[in-house]
């Protein structure tokens, strides 16, 4: 093993204030660089740590050639932040540096030309990239060396890689913004005196002092804190494109130029101020916006912690990694702490929070057998827990994913916007040009600085910004209610929605039956009937099945043996039929088990489910399953709004029909199959209407895919295979009413944000043009107008008032600060 | 106005000595968490061998 004195990764010294750190084998390493974090932290997740510990050299720093990324091309290692999807794989990365539409663009333009790329979606706001690739036509390296030639830092995608990447730019900017506002404080003070001197008379040597001082304190702010605005155009440039950085560095560089010109010539006006204005003010801007960012980034996602720790068979504890905890792993978790994984309590007791997943803050109690997801707070006991997830698959990573693709969507408002941008930067620059030829002819006013301020005050960031922010705003506040918005474009579709469907079980119901008796129709006895239920209904997803399950049978005071079926078959919306010792037998609907049978008079809230051994019936089971509560309101609550509200349902049973009439249904239908809700639904299309499905998401997913808007209960479900736009989390139907509000006021803040931007660079752009606005105006109004559109979508996502317990100061905070 | 000539380039030395300070805290995450450093004091500190004790038996129960 080698001797670790610099980067764990690359071997290369560690760069002062680099904080990056990974535990790896149960030790917190250092690392150089987020490449090498990156890197590392991909080849300990798919469990090829032993690398380190076999290797005799260390590994290239991931840098400019494609040979570095090598690393990548590892099935293993991409698996970490790709997944499979038709025809190749949907990786993700994070790219740090990018700032504007031209960016997204270029990035977007360029990866699109390499072959078997498929698609490419950047999402500015939160500097990730989603690329579509096929395997065997392009390598992923070769897209990490692609976006590495253009000049950004590309990593894979990690939330906690991401994490440090937001906080390393959040501490570059603040390092620039403090030198920028220190050197301006100072500048202005030496204006103030030039500008004196200008009109009560200055000796030449002074005035030639101050000017050498402004000098001496503007040039850190040109070469150090204006760079990300230079880096920035001189990329939109060798992109063949003006992104919004351009007029602002030639309005920098302009003033800074003429000013130093005139510092050397003794003759002229000097404009070092306006120079430090503009870059704090705009730098100012940049960094709000990248904490307002941050904060929602970890609201959003209480960062599990990196370690865990492992209960050994003799007792002994263990801090391991997260990414290296195996299914059956006993884990303790102490009060106060987050609990890192998916997993059973198999001892102690305790009471968790679990708003990540519900946006409850009360806390629950929890005891043994029950099931704790990661994420949710610990509060007052300690628990032991069988982890049953390995991390990458737990609930809070698979919403992650839906997250992250939701918000990687592009909405069409959004790309108007930035081709409309792109067209206004390249009028910013004719208009400036103009100004300053206009005004060059008219004496006693100052041309260049009429010329800056319109290069400076049109930049068309407001534009751009209006409709990201205003979706992933509204993304976040639904997620903090416990409604995980898959697919953000249907925020907009949801205003014209006319007719809602709902299913029965599962939806309207608890999907949670419970056997209530079992009439045998030949020997069989009680518990003969039932081990062969259990048997026939183990893994079938239906809901009914779930009331067959030994637990659920237990709690309704029956006892089971446990039989093998082979040659199972589920007839979805039908039933399920298999072998057990070499008999056939058939369990579900009436018709399904082929008998002709009475129907059993069971009471309307009930249903039955039947079992035959061949074409004999044997024995018949009725079923209970509960209303949900808040069903009924949101049923009016529809209404109220004037959508026009169908029950369809596979269930035979009257209750159907009661059910409908007891709710307040608009139309109802028993006994459909997927087949006829489909239809159903396309028939409705037909007719102009814009159809959303409310189910379990699991049984109906074509059904799902053919309404416009498709809502699933995602209780317990996995979310993996899930094809809804919207989830409730937490199974509450009164939340869809809470999904309507946020998507109505989305649309509010959405239609405010764009006229306010397209107001702003009209009447800014002609006002500057006309010498109306003094270039620190300009540059507080360029910075104002997009702070104004990323605060106002953020009163989407304002905290809803709530008892807070102590232990959620912590949530959200990276445990490798206090490392 | 001889002065200036002294108190200028003092001036710069001052706002050099603040970028460097300035830099030296942003490096060191002083400006990391404006929040938590406050609450901190409200905080008991875990004692790590309490914690042995503290484990749930997995007879128990």
């Amino acid at each position: 093993m080698l001797i670790e004195s610099g980067c764990y990764h690359c071997g290369e010294p560690l760069p002062r204030g680099a904080d990056y750190r990974l535990l790896i084998d149960g030790r917190e390493q250092r690392l150089c660089c987020p490449a090498c974090l990156a890197v590392s932290e991909c080849i300990v997740a798919s469990g090829l740590g032993d690398y380190y510990l076999m290797r005799e050299q260390h590994a290239e720093r991931p840098g400019d050639s494609r040979d570095d990324f090598a690393q990548y091309d590892v099935p293993a290692v991409y698996q970490q932040f790709s997944h499979a999807i038709d025809g190749g794989w949907r990786s993700q990365l994070s790219i740090a540096d990018m700032h504007c539409a031209a960016c997204a663009w270029l990035i977007e333009a360029r990866l699109g030309e390499l072959p078997g790329v498929m698609a490419v979606h950047v999402n500015l706001q939160r500097g990730a990239v989603t690329i579509d690739w096929q395997l065997g036509q392009c390598q992923l390296s070769a897209l990490f060396a692609a976006i590495n030639q253009l000049g950004y830092c590309a990593q894979a995608w990690s939330a906690q890689g991401h994490w440090q990447q937001l906080n390393a730019q959040r501490r570059a900017l603040l390092r620039r913004l403090g030198v920028a506002g220190v050197a301006m404080m100072q500048l202005l003070m030496v204006a103030i005196a030039l500008y004196a001197g200008d009109f009560q008379g200055i000796d030449s040597d002074s005035r030639q002092l101050l000017r050498w001082y402004s000098l001496a304190l503007a040039t850190p702010v040109i070469f150090y804190s204006s760079q990300p605005f230079f880096k920035g155009a001189w990329r939109s440039i060798r992109g063949g494109r003006l992104g919004m950085d351009v007029p602002v560095s030639l309005a920098l560089l302009a003033a800074y130029g003429a000013s130093v010109r005139a510092t050397l010539s003794g003759t002229g006006h000097v404009y070092f101020d306006t120079v430090s204005m503009f870059s704090f003010f705009l730098l100012l801007s940049r960094y709000v916006q990248g904490a307002l960012q941050m904060r929602r980034e970890a609201a959003m996602r209480p960062l599990l912690p990196m370690t865990a720790r492992k209960c050994a068979a003799d007792g002994s504890i263990e801090w391991l990694a997260l990414p290296s905890l195996r299914e059956g792993d006993e884990l303790i978790v102490q009060p106060g702490e987050v609990v890192p994984a998916d997993g059973q309590v198999v001892a102690g007791s305790s009471s968790v929070e679990d708003s990540v997943f519900s946006g409850e803050f009360m806390p629950r109690n929890i005891a043994v057998g029950d099931a704790v997801l990661a994420g949710c707070h610990n509060i007052d006991g300690s628990l032991r827990l069988r982890v049953s997830r390995a991390s990458q698959q737990c609930r809070l990573s698979q919403i992650d994913k839906l997250l992250d693709s939701a918000r990687g969507a592009k909405p069409a408002t959004s790309e108007l916007a930035d081709r409309i941008s792109g067209h206004f930067t390249a009028l910013v620059l004719c208009c400036s040009v103009a100004a300053y030829a206009y005004w060059a002819l008219q004496p006693g006013h100052s041309a260049f600085l009429t010329a800056l301020a319109v290069l400076v005050v049109s930049c068309p960031c407001a534009l751009s910004l209006a409709t990201p922010s205003s979706y992933a705003a509204a993304v976040s506040a639904l997620r903090r209610r416990g409604v995980l918005v898959a697919n953000a474009a249907v925020l907009e579709s949801l205003a014209s929605i006319s007719h809602v469907i709902f299913d029965k079980t599962g939806t309207l119901t608890e999907g949670r039956p419970q056997l209530l008796r079992v009439e045998s129709q030949s020997g069989y006895s009680d518990r003969e009937l039932l081990s062969l239920a259990a048997a026939l209904e183990s893994g079938s997803p239906h809901p009914i099945a779930r009331a067959f399950t030994e637990d659920a049978l237990r709690r309704a005071g029956y006892a089971i043996d446990a039989r093998t079926v082979c040659r199972q078959e589920i007839k979805a919306g039908q039933g399920v039929s298999g072998d057990i010792d070499g008999r056939h037998y058939r369990i579900g609907r009436r018709e399904f088990c082929a008998v002709n049978a009475a129907r059993s008079r069971c009471s309307e809230e009930q249903m039955t489910v039947y079992l035959s051994e061949g074409e004999q019936l044997i024995g018949r089971f009725v079923l209970q399953d509960s209303l949900r509560c808040d069903a009924q309101a949101s049923v009016a609550e529809f209404r109220r709004r004037g959508i026009r509200t169908l029950l369809l349902s596979g269930d035979v049973s009257a209750e159907v029909a009661r059910l409908a009439a007891d709710m307040g249904f608009d139309d109802y239908r028993a006994s459909c199959s997927a087949g006829d809700k489909l239809q159903r639904i396309r028939q409705l299309q037909q007719g102009g209407a814009v159809v959303m499905m409310v189910g379990d998401g699991v049984n109906d997913a074509p059904v799902m895919a053919a309404a416009d808007v498709s809502v699933a209960m995602a209780g317990a479900s996995d979310l993996t295979n899930s094809c809804a736009d919207v989830l409730l989390l937490n199974d509450q139907l009164s939340l869809l009413s809470t999904v309507f509000v946020v998507a109505a006021k989305m649309r509010r803040v959405l239609r405010q944000n764009i006229v306010w931007a397209l107001l702003y660079n009209g009447c800014a752009l002609p006002a500057a043009a006309l010498g109306l606005v003094p270039p620190w105006l300009a540059a507080i109004g360029m910075s104002l107008s997009s702070l104004v559109v990323v605060i106002n979508a953020l009163r989407l996502d304002r905290q809803p008032l709530a008892v807070t317990p102590p232990v959620l100061l912590s949530a959200g905070e990276p445990r490798w600060q206090h490392g | 106005m001889a002065s200036l000539y002294i108190l200028l380039p003092i001036a710069l030395l001052f706002f050099a000595a603040f970028c460097a300070l300035f830099l030296w805290a942003v490096n060191h995450h002083q400006f990391d968490d404006l929040e938590r450093e406050a609450r901190r004091i409200l905080y008991d500190d875990t004692d790590q061998t309490a914690i042995k004790q503290d484990i749930p038996d997995s007879g128990a129960n």
